[in-house]
C-alpha cells in the first residue's frame, strides 16, 4: 500500500504555526483553482478542507468547480555549490514518506511576521484587491527562505525565494496559471552552478468518481506522464480508468532570467526525470537530488506502451534547468513556469501556447476593451439601461490600437445564473453582424450614453444587467475577439411602478394576500417578501396590525421606483403573525396621507 | 604657600608633555592592553579535504565571494574553502603574483611576467588587461639622435581594491604603492620612499578595509595602514620605532602579507619570524599562530574570513610550499567575547 499519510500535512502545519504558514489559498479567476503557498509548494495534498463548509479546497482543479483534480503537490527544489565545496539543496516538497521525517524536504518558511504570508493584488479597477503594481488579474505574492528555522539533516542554501503567481479570465489565458520564482542567495559568497528545479506530483482523477478512494492508494496507479522536449512541456492524463477525468494537465517552463535578463533557454540544460514514489524521500542525499537537476539527459515517457513493458512505476517527475554559473549576493535568478490544462492533447498545446506567449510578452497580454459604465433605472414592467462610450477610446493594452467592435446587452433573472444575451451591436465594417452601434441620448444626465429599453420584465422580481464590450480579436494570432467581464458592470433592480404622487392612484400590494413561499420568495428566513407599488418619490410607510400597534415603519426615498419591499420582519425584529395589516403612506412631498390593506397567511 | 605654585605647574606641564616627547611613531602596545586572552589558532585537521599541490606560491586571497584563490607557480586557481578545485580557469596569466576582488566580484591580478594587470568576471571571463610598465618613465635615452623613452618595469609584491574599485599596486623595486583605476589610468601614489610612517620600503602585501590601505613595509620591517583619502595619513603602525624588527611580539621580520577583518584585526605574514601576528583594530598585539609541526616554517601569505575566526596561511620551508587552515577556538559555552 501506498503511504498517504492523512496526518502529514496537518503536523507539518502545526509544525510551522510560528511561521504563519499559509495553504488556503487558491487561485480563482481563471478556469484553473491551485492552491498556493507560502512556503514553497503549490497544491494541498488533497487534504485541506474549507472550515465553512467542510468541502475540500482545490489542490489543482481543472476545469474550475469540476471536481477533477490534477496536483497532488508540488515545488522548487534548488541546488548549487557554496564556496565550501559542499553540494547542497533545499526542496520545497518531496516524497513524504511518515509524519516524523515530514518537515525534512518541506524546507522552505515564512518568516513570523503577519505581513509574510499571501498577498493578493489584481489589476482589476473593480477589485478589492486591485493594485496599480499588479501584473495580472490575480496575483499572488510570497516570500520563503530556507534558513530560517534548523531543518533535519538540511544544511541551507541561504536562500531567499520571491514566489509571484499570475491568473487571468481572458477566454484564452483563462486556462494556465504562472509561476515565477525568483531567487536570492542571501548568505555570505556565492553559489555556483545552480539548477532550479520544480517538483511536481501530476495525478488526475475526479472526486465524484472516485468517492471515498479518492486520494488513496489506487487513484494514483492510473497516471500516464509524457514529456515534449521542444516545448520544455510536461503532461499528464489518466490512462482512462477515471472516466471523468479526461482533462490534461501540463507544467512548462517558460524562461530563466538572470538579473532580470532573460536567458536563452537552449543556452542552458532542461532536464526531464521522474522517479517511483517514495525513492525521493527525505533521507536521500543532497547529491543525488542534485545530481538529478543536473543531469541533462531525459527519462522516458510513461504511456502506455512503457507501462505495458515495464510495469506500473508510479512516477513523481521533476523538471529541471541550469547551470546558473554563479549567484552572488547582488544577483537573483529567477524560474518561471505555468501549469497548463487543457480539454484534450490539442487544447493543452494551445493553451501552453498562449502560456508562452503571456510570459514572451512581459505578462502583457490582448486584453478586451474596459466595460463600459452602466446605470439600469427600473420602471413598469420594463428596465432602462445607459452606459457610455469609454471602450471606444481604450487602446488594446497589448497592441496599443484601438480595436473596440462593440457591445453586447445581457439580463438574467435571479436566482438564476444564466445569462441571456438579449442584443450586439458591432460597428459597420468588415467584421461582425455590422447591425451598428445604438443612438445615443441627445439631453438629460445621460446625454451622449447609449440608452437600451428592455421591455416585459416582471415587476417585483430581481433582474440583473451587464453591458460588455469586445474588440476586433486577431484572425492573424489566432485570437479571438475578446470581451469585458460581465461581472464588471453588473447592476440588479427590481422593476416596478415608477414613483408617484397622483391623489388617484392608489398604493398597491403584491401578492396580497400573501402566502408563504409566494414567487417573490428567496430562501431564507428572511427571504420573504410583500412588495408596495405606487408610491410616492419620498414617502414614510407605517405598517399597522388590526389591535392598531405599528409593526413596521419604512423610509422610501427613490426617484426611478415607486415600489418597496417589506421582509414580513417588523421593527423589533420577528417575523409577523398571520392577519390583517394596515399601510399608511404619508407622501413628503404632498403631505397626502393614503391607506390600504393586506393580508398575510402563514 | 605661594611656592609651591610654580611646582605643581612645571609639574603638571611635564607631566602633560612628556610622554608625546621623541615619540615619532605609536609604540605597540605592551600586553594584551585589557583584552581577553585570545588563544592560538588551531590547525584544521585533514584540511584540505581535496589534496591541493602548490608551488612557489606567491598570493593566498581570501574573496569576497567566499572562494579561495592561490597565485603560485602554476597560475591562478579558485578554491573551495574545504580545499576542492573549483572548475574554472583564468586564462592568459603567466606569473601571477596577487589577486583581490572588486565589490562586483571582478577579480583583478597582477601579473609579474606579462606587466600586466588582468581583471576577470566572477566566471572567469576576461573583461580587461592593462600594462603596468607604461606608468612611470624610466629615463629617456638618445637613440640615432631621437629621444628614446625607457619605460620603467614593475616588481609587483600586492594588489587591494577599494570600495571605490580604485587599485592599488605595491612595487618591490620602487618602494612604491600605486593608485589606478580598473581602466588601467595611473591616479595617484599612495606611499613612496622613505623612512617615516607614511613612507614605505619593499611593499608586498596590501590589504584594504575601512578607507585605509594595510601594506606590509618588509624592507621597514613594519605594517603601516594609510589613508586611501588625502591628505594621507597613517591609521595604524605595527612593528616598533627602528627598521631593525625584531622577534618580540608585536614585531616584524620581513612581514610579507597581512589581511584585515570585517572589525579591523590585523593578520600579519611575519617570514622572518615563522608566524602570523593578530593585532586588534587599535594595533594592540593579540596572539600569533604557528605552525604546530614545523616552528621554522614561514608564512608567505595568510588569509583571513570576514569573521576573523579563520585563517588560510601559505607556508615554506626547505619541504616545498603548502596550504593550512587554522580556526580561533571556542571556550566552551561561548567564543571569547568576539574578536577584540
Amino acid at each position: 500500500m501506498r503511504p498517504r499519510i492523512p496526518a502529514l500535512l496537518l503536523l507539518l502545519w502545526v509544525g510551522l504555526l510560528a511561521a504563519k504558514t499559509d495553504i488556503t489559498h487558491y487561485t480563482k479567476i481563471g478556469n484553473l483553482s491551485l492552491t498556493i503557498t507560502n512556503f514553497g509548494m503549490v497544491g494541498n495534498g488533497f487534504r485541506v478542507y474549507d472550515p465553512a463548509t467542510g468541502r475540500p479546497l482545490p489542490s489543482l482543479e481543472y476545469p474550475r468547480h469540476s471536481g477533477t483534480e490534477h496536483l497532488y503537490r508540488g515545488g522548487l527544489w534548488v541546488g548549487a555549490v557554496n564556496t565550501e565545496g559542499d553540494t547542497l539543496v533545499t526542496t520545497g516538497v518531496v516524497d513524504a514518506t511518515s509524519a516524523t521525517a515530514g518537515s525534512e524536504g518541506f524546507e522552505f518558511y515564512p518568516t513570523p511576521a503577519d505581513s509574510d504570508t499571501i498577498r493578493i493584488r489584481s489589476s482589476l479597477l473593480t477589485s478589492p484587491y486591485y493594485s496599480p503594481d499588479a501584473v495580472s488579474e490575480e496575483d499572488f505574492l510570497a516570500t520563503f527562505y530556507d534558513n530560517l528555522q534548523p531543518v533535519p539533516n538540511h544544511v541551507p542554501l541561504d536562500l531567499k525565494v520571491n514566489l509571484r503567481s499570475y491568473g487571468w479570465s481572458y477566454p484564452f489565458a483563462d486556462d494556465f496559471v504562472i509561476l515565477t520564482y525568483t531567487v536570492h542567495h542571501i548568505g555570505a559568497g556565492v553559489l555556483s552552478d545552480l539548477f532550479l528545479g520544480m517538483y511536481a506530483e501530476l495525478v488526475t482523477g475526479n472526486r465524484d468518481f472516485w468517492g471515498d478512494q479518492f486520494g488513496r492508494t489506487p487513484f494514483f496507479q492510473h497516471k500516464r506522464l509524457v514529456y515534449l522536449d521542444s516545448l520544455h512541456l510536461i503532461y499528464e492524463r489518466n490512462d482512462g480508468f477515471d472516466t471523468v477525468a479526461t482533462q490534461y494537465m501540463g507544467l512548462k517552463l517558460l524562461g530563466v532570467e538572470f538579473n532580470g535578463r532573460r536567458l536563452p533557454l537552449d543556452s542552458l540544460q532542461v532536464g526531464f526525470h521522474w522517479w517511483s514514489w517514495q525513492d525521493m524521500t527525505g533521507s536521500v542525499s543532497d547529491l543525488q537530488r542534485y545530481q538529478l537537476l543536473s543531469d541533462t539527459t531525459r527519462d522516458p515517457d510513461v504511456d502506455d506502451e512503457y507501462v505495458a513493458e515495464h510495469g506500473y512505476p508510479d512516477p513523481i517527475p521533476l523538471l529541471s534547468v541550469g547551470p546558473v554559473t554563479y549567484l552572488s549576493p547582488a544577483d537573483s535568478v529567477q524560474l518561471v513556469v505555468a501549469f497548463v490544462g487543457g480539454e484534450n492533447l490539442n487544447h493543452l498545446l494551445e493553451n501552453a501556447s498562449w502560456a508562452q506567449k503571456a510570459y514572451d510578452a512581459h505578462y502583457i497580454l490582448p486584453g478586451p476593451p474596459p466595460s463600459p459604465r452602466l446605470t439600469v433605472i427600473p420602471g413598469d414592467h420594463r428596465a432602462v439601461l445607459y452606459w457610455d462610450r469609454s471602450p471606444e477610446t481604450a487602446p488594446d493594452p497589448s497592441t496599443g490600437k484601438l480595436d473596440f467592435e462593440g457591445y453586447r446587452v445581457y439580463r438574467r433573472q435571479l436566482p438564476d445564473t444564466n445569462w441571456i444575451l438579449l442584443k450586439e451591436y458591432d460597428r459597420v465594417d468588415s467584421l461582425g453582424f455590422n447591425v451598428g452601434l445604438p443612438d445615443t441620448v441627445d439631453t438629460g444626465a445621460f446625454r451622449g450614453w447609449y440608452r437600451f429599453v428592455d421591455e416585459g420584465i416582471k415587476n417585483g422580481f430581481v433582474y440583473e444587467y451587464a453591458v460588455t464590450a469586445f474588440d476586433q480579436g486577431d484572425p492573424t494570432i489566432g485570437l479571438p475577439p475578446l470581451e469585458s467581464a460581465l461581472r464588471n458592470n453588473a447592476t440588479r433592480v427590481v422593476p416596478g411602478t415608477p414613483p408617484t404622487s397622483a391623489p388617484d392612484k392608489e398604493i398597491g400590494v403584491y401578492p396580497n394576500p400573501y402566502h408563504l413561499s409566494s414567487a417573490f420568495d428567496t430562501p431564507g428566513a428572511y427571504g420573504r417578501q410583500i412588495r408596495f407599488y405606487n408610491l410616492p418619490r419620498r414617502a414614510t410607510l407605517y405598517i399597522y396590525n388590526l389591535a392598531g400597534n405599528l409593526v413596521k415603519t419604512i423610509e422610501h426615498d427613490d426617484p426611478y421606483s415607486g415600489e418597496e419591499a417589506w421582509n414580513l420582519i417588523s421593527d423589533r425584529g420577528f417575523p409577523v403573525a398571520t392577519g390583517l395589516y394596515i399601510l399608511v403612506v404619508k407622501d413628503h412631498d404632498t403631505g397626502r396621507v393614503k391607506r390600504t390593506k393586506f393580508l398575510i397567511v402563514k | 604657600m605661594r611656592t609651591g605654585g610654580p611646582i605643581l605647574t612645571a609639574f603638571l606641564l611635564t607631566a602633560a608633555l612628556l610622554p608625546g616627547c621623541g615619540r615619532k611613531y605609536p609604540l605597540p602596545p605592551v600586553g594584551n592592553a585589557g583584552m581577553p586572552p585570545e588563544s592560538s589558532y588551531v590547525r584544521v585537521e585533514g584540511w584540505p579535504e581535496v589534496p591541493v599541490a602548490v608551488q612557489g606560491v606567491r598570493d593566498l586571497f581570501l574573496g569576497r565571494d567566499g572562494f579561495l584563490y592561490v597565485a603560485d607557480a602554476q597560475g591562478l586557481r579558485r578554491l573551495y574553502t574545504n580545499g576542492a578545485p573549483a572548475p574554472v580557469t583564468f586564462a592568459g596569466l603567466q606569473a601571477p603574483v596577487a589577486v583581490a576582488q572588486a565589490p562586483d566580484f571582478s577579480l583583478w591580478v597582477v601579473d609579474s611576467a606579462l606587466q600586466e594587470i588582468h581583471g576577470f568576471s566572477l566566471s572567469a571571463e576576461p573583461i580587461r588587461q592593462f600594462a603596468i610598465d607604461r606608468w612611470l618613465i624610466a629615463r629617456v635615452d638618445t637613440v640615432n639622435g631621437q629621444p628614446d623613452t625607457v619605460w620603467q618595469s614593475i616588481v609587483p609584491g600586492g594588489l587591494t581594491v577599494d570600495d571605490q574599485f580604485r587599485l592599488y599596486l605595491s612595487c618591490r623595486n620602487l618602494d612604491l604603492v600605486l593608485v589606478c583605476d580598473t581602466a588601467g589610468r595611473l591616479l595617484d601614489t599612495l606611499a613612496g620612499p622613505g623612512s617615516g610612517i607614511l613612507n614605505v620600503a619593499e611593499p608586498r602585501g596590501l590589504d584594504y578595509w575601512n578607507g585605509a590601505v594595510y601594506v606590509a613595509s618588509t624592507g621597514h620591517n613594519w605594517v603601516e595602514a594609510l589613508s586611501v583619502d588625502t591628505p594621507r595619513t597613517n591609521l595604524l603602525h605595527l612593528g616598533g620605532t627602528s627598521h631593525a624588527g625584531d622577534t618580540a611580539a608585536g614585531f616584524f621580520r620581513q612581514p610579507v602579507d597581512v589581511s584585515v577583518d570585517t572589525t579591523g584585526a590585523v593578520y600579519v605574514a611575519d617570514y622572518g619570524n615563522a608566524r602570523v601576528q593578530k593585532f586588534s583594530a587599535s594595533g594592540a598585539f593579540i596572539v600569533e599562530t604557528r605552525n604546530p609541526d614545523d616552528p621554522t616554517a614561514r608564512p608567505l601569505s595568510c588569509a583571513t574570513t570576514p569573521d576573523g575566526m579563520t585563517l588560510y596561511i601559505a607556508f615554506h620551508s626547505d619541504q616545498g610550499d603548502w596550504l593550512e587552515k587554522y580556526t580561533r577556538p571556542v571556550r566552551p559555552g561561548g567564543n571569547e567575547g568576539g574578536t577584540p
